[in-house]
């Protein structure tokens, strides 16, 4: 009896020592090794004095201010102090050693604060309208889809931070508390969850399984981890926000309704028949595929998704579908599901402040007025409060130095989970395996070909990418510091790029992971690994900009080569470039001669036409992911090559945190040029790899391009004798 | 004396080698099918990609009065007109009127269309108009793939939609009060402050590690 006592005690003593350790981030990456101790412990120093400042910093604030007088400025009051708590829960959980909990809600105070700020009316906004009167049906398609198009933002805003209330409310901050104080202002979740399903955005019964939002009845983990489908969008948003959403998001909805045809939410209850249904369901079916078709994917491959998910109108596609306009269909979509339900919504949308859609208009706008008129508005980080200063990073900080730093912090920032919304891996969504303070060093969050997830080559890739012999990265335990979080090496030194620059983690991880979660994109990368991917195939998953961090691991060493090969390229270590998402390892195109012709014919374009060429001669490297992006976004091969070129090898090799960058950004639609602009000044990488994006250089191009386009037609108007303005208050056009 | 000769026109070839690679670089052409087809008559249309093939459009009611409609010279004169102004004479009030922006860039789409029913366009004036239209399409998001017809649509009617909430609001110059101001510029830079907070967490651990592995 005493020996089974004493057992029971040992085994009570065991498990609370594992359970406590598996809670303490701090002391599981302590132990890996000295150099994960001296890391972590730096991080954690570094937040806990920065936090302090902060706390002091909004206190003196808040004494200054006078007693609210009015429903904004209460808003604005309760959003203030719920932010003061949250800060101090920074400091408890740090103190117990959660530094995911720590990170997660300072993140969390930025969406509180998103949210307040966005609440306040702004002169962008419309009163009243009336759609019906003053806009033609095909005019009612096309604000749907550019709504759409616009909201998907917010969405992705408003999974984030229900991911991060997962978090923090785990850790034992009392969220359900501090979101009822928000949302009985108007600036809490549930009141933008309840604002976006009045559009049709989200449904917040289907969400809650409550008619009317209440955050006891809200699961954070699962609506985070949700799509397009799940979420109850309504299919007339769904055209335009799966434009904007990468194509795993697409080829995800058509999954999800293929299990579940009823889960189209939102139709008008005078239609909720089983022929509506059906009828819906077909339209918009065909209407996704329609949006498959402009990413880029080929008829044969859409039709043969749609065989593979048993969807009859989809496998039947023809090449009809190439040329006709998705606002037609988008347009029946609308007739089915009520014509009335629709103009609502988007009545709703351009006069609902929260829902953000002229600010995002406006935004977006405005980046393309400054680019063309070569005007740029200085937007930079300038932090009035000059008690709290960035660090400098020492000029020449090595890329182990970076790759240890993303690692140790990788969990934290990505605790909160990657947006369903874009189809990532299961152990990356929101209570997945990447919020786990535990460390397992076998777990392989993004799926990589399980051949190169067993064997030597991760840490052979983590040699390359920092110069270290193998066994001195053992020694060090850099191997098991970077295996802990369960990513790529190149994804890792990715986050490492976008932290040390102030960018939205999260976002550019998201992009680098699309589509993991899909069937589809699995069963497609897996035809590329055992080579039995027609060339069709292969040039699909390039021209539809699938081809990144994630989808390299996961076609592994075997498709990497089956990839490379197909466009010419011939890499020097198939693996390394599946492990670092190309950020080395990337060989060169040897001769554009060796380009699959089938394959460039796939990318629209005739072979001949690229028999020589000056990229051909001159051995370059080629970064697939940069590749994969410039095509997707409307540039021919050989301009989609060259602006992925790596002009010197030997340098780019010396800095992967440069190369990470670029490539995040080159790709980036996911990444906003508000978060690049922030980033401006704290840099201590090249400043024109951080003030400029892949957006903006195409835009600051466009004025002469447009410019010159316009010299090269004598009969342009500027070029007519008697031009006359036209006048800019009013956009009339002079006479002709 | 034959030294200094021989010395001149060395100096002489090597300014003329500068002087002429600059030039030589400048005039390569920056597209690509342009190498290939100089008009686009010359430029098969099963050949072509569906962004350089014309496509007949039924255009938004207002966006051409009867007179442009029945005369395709004078629609194309229209769209000319509205482009050139908008987007290179008055380009610098882009930003003040990004209402007009967006209504005009519906005129854009147009122009480009009826530039690639044009036999005699040039193939490189073609390509470097696509750059712009592409990078224009981007203020509403929309793919450099969608047809013209969808980006003309998607144009006009956000381009009146946004003209509407200009008209509504350029009378009400309403600004908000002085205390809400304040407690947005707290929210404003606690968010700057936890952006940089973060950015050292990272900072701080990188050094650390950098220190540490050259120890």
């Amino acid at each position: 009896m005493i020996k089974l006592k004493i057992f029971i005690k040992l085994i009570t003593f065991f498990l609370f020592t594992f359970s406590s350790q598996a809670d303490n981030y701090v002391e599981n990456i302590s132990g890996i090794s000295e150099l994960a101790d001296k890391s972590v412990k730096a991080a954690v120093s570094q937040i806990n004095n920065d936090t302090e400042k902060v706390i002091n910093n909004l206190n003196n604030e808040v004494e200054k201010l006078n007693v609210s007088e009015n429903d904004i400025e209460n808003a604005l009051d309760v959003s203030i102090g719920e932010a003061q708590k949250a800060l101090e829960f920074v400091q408890e959980s740090l103190n117990s050693g959660d530094m995911p909990a720590a990170v997660q809600s300072l993140n969390l105070i930025e969406s509180v604060a998103d949210i307040a700020i966005n609440s306040v009316p702004t002169i962008n906004q419309l009163d009243n309208i009336n759609l019906k009167e003053e806009f033609s049906e095909e005019e009612i398609s096309a604000l749907a889809s550019v709504t759409g198009a616009m909201v998907v933002e917010k969405v992705l805003d408003v999974q984030k931070m229900a991911g991060q209330i997962n978090v923090v409310n785990k850790a034992g901050l009392d969220t359900s508390n501090m979101m009822n104080n928000l949302d009985k202002n108007g600036v809490g979740i549930g009141s933008v969850l309840t604002n976006l399903s009045e559009v049709g955005v989200v449904n917040v019964e289907k969400i809650t399984g409550k008619k009317d939002f209440q955050i006891e009845s809200f699961n954070t983990e699962t609506f985070s981890s949700m799509d397009v489908v799940e979420i109850g969008m309504n299919p007339t948003l769904m055209q335009g926000a799966l434009g904007e959403l990468p194509l795993g998001a697409a080829t995800k909805a058509l999954e999800t309704l293929s299990k579940g045809p009823n889960e189209i939410m939102n139709l008008d209850a005078s239609l909720i028949t089983s022929e509506a249904i059906a009828e819906t369901l077909g339209l918009t079916t065909n209407s996704i595929a329609k949006t498959m078709s402009l990413k880029g994917l080929s008829v044969e491959t859409i039709s043969d998704v749609g065989k593979n998910l048993s969807i009859e109108n989809i496998s039947e596609i023809s090449d009809e579908i190439t040329t006709q306009s998705s606002l037609s269909d988008l347009s029946e979509i609308i007739q089915s599901t009520g014509l009335e339900n629709v103009t609502k919504s988007i009545e709703l949308a351009f006069t609902d402040e929260t829902i953000g859609v002229t600010k995002a208009i406006t935004a977006n706008a405005s980046l393309i007025s400054e680019a063309l008129s070569k005007k740029s508005v200085n937007k930079g980080l300038k932090n009035d409060n000059e008690t709290l200063e960035s660090i400098e990073l020492p000029e020449n900080i090595s890329d182990t130095g970076i790759l240890v730093g993303a690692a140790i912090l990788a969990k934290p920032n990505l605790a909160s989970g990657v947006q369903g919304l874009v189809a990532p891996p299961e152990g990356l969504t929101s209570g997945g395996l990447i919020s786990d303070s535990d460390i397992s060093v076998e777990s392989n969050l993004t799926n990589v070909d399980g051949t190169l997830a067993t064997s030597n080559a991760m840490k052979e890739t983590l040699g390359k990418m920092t110069n270290i012999e193998v066994n001195k990265i053992e020694d060090l335990g850099i191997d098991k510091i970077v295996d802990n979080t369960g990513l790529t090496p190149g994804l890792v030194a990715t986050i490492g790029s976008a932290g040390l620059n102030g960018l939205d983690i999260n976002k550019a991880v998201a992009e680098n992971v699309a589509g993991i979660g899909s069937e589809t994109i699995q069963k497609i990368s897996q035809s590329i690994n055992d080579g039995t991917a027609n060339s069709q195939t292969v040039a699909d998953l390039i021209a539809s900009g699938s081809v990144n961090h994630g989808t390299l691991g996961l076609v592994g060493e075997d498709g990497v080569k089956n990839l490379s090969e197909a466009m010419g390229i011939k890499n020097e270590d198939n693996a390394l470039v599946s492990l670092s998402g190309g950020i080395v390892g990337s060989g060169s195109v040897e001769s554009l001669e060796n380009i699959n012709p089938e394959i460039v014919e796939s990318l629209g374009i005739d072979p001949s036409m690229i028999t020589s060429n000056a990229i051909a001669e001159t051995m370059l490297g080629v970064d697939l992911v940069k590749m994969s992006a410039a095509i997707s976004n409307g540039m021919n091969l050989t301009d989609a090559l060259e602006s992925s070129a790596l002009e010197d090898l030997g340098e780019v090799e010396k800095n992967i945190a440069e190369m990470a960058l670029s490539q995040s950004l080159a790709s980036g639609q996911l990444i906003s040029d508000q978060d690049i602009e922030v980033s401006a000044d704290i840099s201590g990488l090249d400043q024109s790899l951080v003030t400029s994006n892949a957006m903006a250089e195409t835009l600051g191009a466009a004025a002469s391009n447009m410019e010159s386009g316009m010299a090269l037609d004598p009969n342009a108007p500027t070029n007519q004798p008697g031009y006359n303005a036209i006048d800019p208050e009013t956009g009339a056009a002079p006479k002709p | 004396m034959p030294m200094n000769k021989f010395l001149y026109y060395i100096i002489l070839s090597f300014i003329i080698v500068i002087n002429i690679t600059p030039n030589l670089k400048a005039t390569e052409k920056k597209c690509f099918y342009c190498k290939k087809y100089k008009y686009l008559k010359d430029w098969p249309v099963e050949e072509r990609p569906i962004a350089f093939v014309y496509e007949e459009i039924v255009f938004p009611k207002d966006m051409f009065d009867d007179k442009a409609l029945k005369n395709r010279h004078i629609l194309i004169k229209r769209a000319e007109k509205k482009v050139a102004h908008r987007f290179v004479k008055a380009k610098g009030q882009l930003n003040k009127y990004q209402h007009l922006m967006i209504k005009d860039s519906a005129y854009f789409e147009v122009m480009f269309n009826e530039k690639l029913n044009k036999k005699l366009a040039k193939v490189e004036s073609l390509e470097s108009l696509k750059k712009a239209r592409d990078a224009i399409r981007q203020s509403l998001k929309i793919s450099p793939n969608a047809s013209t017809s969808e980006a003309i649509y998607k144009f006009w009617a956000t381009g009146k939609m946004m003209t509407k909430i200009y008209n509504q609001n350029k009378k009400k110059k309403k600004k908000n009060e002085e205390e809400i101001i304040k407690r947005v510029k707290i929210l404003s830079d606690l968010k700057k402050q936890i952006i940089i907070t973060k950015t050292n967490a990272q900072k701080a651990a990188t050094i650390e590690a950098d220190k540490t592995i050259n120890d």
